[in-house]
């Protein structure tokens, strides 16, 4: 459900064929200890443990990888014919936000109910890194795209400084709303904005920084030009982050 | 910053408000250093784009010959969709390259039946984004 939208996104068809490999295998090496962490706050067992939580993982990339393929044969993207290169190239570069959607959709779908999980104990990293899962899902979905680029182009330094605030300020408003700060910090706008909207909005430009990189949007560029472009991804990235609570 | 009140909920938490505050300041340094590119950015003269294309390579293949083109903007703002076309003696070759960044660069290829080294490779026009 979660990877429909990238696997119907022209983009990505052409970076899985033309990215070059090096950056396909950074992307997937970056990529499982992700899926790790997912599957660490929220696995498909009940059960806990080192084992189960990489049997969470593997099994959440075998649907990524299962659901990448049959949907792209049957958008006939993937065509009998193929090079094997583009075939799995393709299917890699979808695989992980396949396998994200996974993790993610069992959590959604499987109703209330389940108190017990982990989530709710998550420390303050847990909470960064569930930021950065959440931020990192949203970028990914629109880092391929062209209107990145096309939109950082035409903006100013005006629309930039203004992205910039309204990206903190929904950041810190989902965030302090949504309870994602812990209780000690339920009373304090303050403290919340610094322990956790300034380090989420950081993340999110971190992980807008190098889903561009992965694919390619910053080559060719002067050091100006890529940072419109990840303040225009920290957008979508910063929603994601401070998302990532309501979703996991 | 005030100390902040022990950690509810388990002893190990103790050491986190440092962590915290550690993070606090370098997202707020982050967002205060794209603030400032940005704001400095601003703050300079802009220039249209000021293009130049020239050959880096050449190879031969065998649908003939191909002249690698790097095309370069001096300038601040983004060319799009822009002409390059190259002569050699009578004949001709074009393509058109989707974005040249502000002081960036990109790649354009030309096919010709003859050696290219001498073609003569102009940028023709371009569009705003």
């Amino acid at each position: 459900m979660f990877s429909i939208p990238l696997l119907m996104t022209m983009e990505m068809w052409q970076q899985g064929v033309v990215m070059e490999r090096w950056r396909l295998l950074a992307y997937i090496l970056i990529s499982l200890p992700l899926l790790y962490g997912l599957a660490f706050y929220a696995g498909f067992s009940k059960r806990r443990g080192l084992v189960n939580d990489l049997l969470d993982t593997a099994v959440a990339l075998a649907v990524g990888c299962i659901t990448a393929s049959v949907l792209l044969i049957l958008f006939g993207v993937v065509q009998w014919d193929a090079p094997p290169r583009e075939a799995v190239g393709m299917v890699a570069l979808q695989a992980i936000p396949g396998a994200m959607g996974a993790l993610l959709a069992r959590r959604q779908l499987s109703g209330s109910g389940s108190g017990d999980s982990d989530e709710d104990q998550a420390s303050y990293v847990g909470e960064l890194f569930l930021m950065a899962a959440g931020a990192l899902f949203f970028a990914m979905n629109l880092a391929p795209t062209e209107e990145m680029i096309l939109i950082a182009y035409k903006a100013t330094p005006i629309h930039a400084l203004s992205l910039i605030a309204v990206s903190v300020l929904l950041l810190h408003l989902i965030v302090y709303n949504a309870g994602f700060a812990g209780q000690e910090e339920a009373g304090e706008p303050l403290k919340a904005f610094c322990h956790y909207t300034l380090p989420g909005y950081a993340i999110a430009l971190g992980v807008s920084l190098f889903v561009l990189f992965i694919f390619g949007r910053t080559d060719a560029h002067a050091f100006t030009g890529v940072i419109q472009t990840v303040i225009v991804l920290g957008f979508p990235a910063a929603i994601g982050a401070a998302a990532a609570r309501l979703l996991v | 910053m005030a100390p902040r009140k022990t950690a509810p909920k388990v002893a190990p938490l103790q050491t986190t408000p440092v962590l915290q505050w550690a993070m606090a300041i370098l997202g707020g340094v982050v967002t205060a250093a794209i603030m400032g590119v940005v704001i400095w950015e601003a703050l300079q003269p802009t220039a249209p784009p000021a293009l130049s294309a020239r050959i880096v390579a050449i190879e031969a293949t065998t649908a003939g010959h191909v002249a690698i083109i790097k095309v370069v903007n001096e300038g601040d703002d983004t060319a799009s969709a822009v002409d390059i076309e190259g002569v050699l003696g009578a004949e001709q070759a074009s393509a058109t390259v989707d974005y040249v960044p502000g002081h960036g660069h990109a790649k354009a290829f030309l096919r010709f039946d003859t050696d290219p080294r001498a073609a003569s490779v102009t940028v023709k026009g371009w569009s705003a984004p």
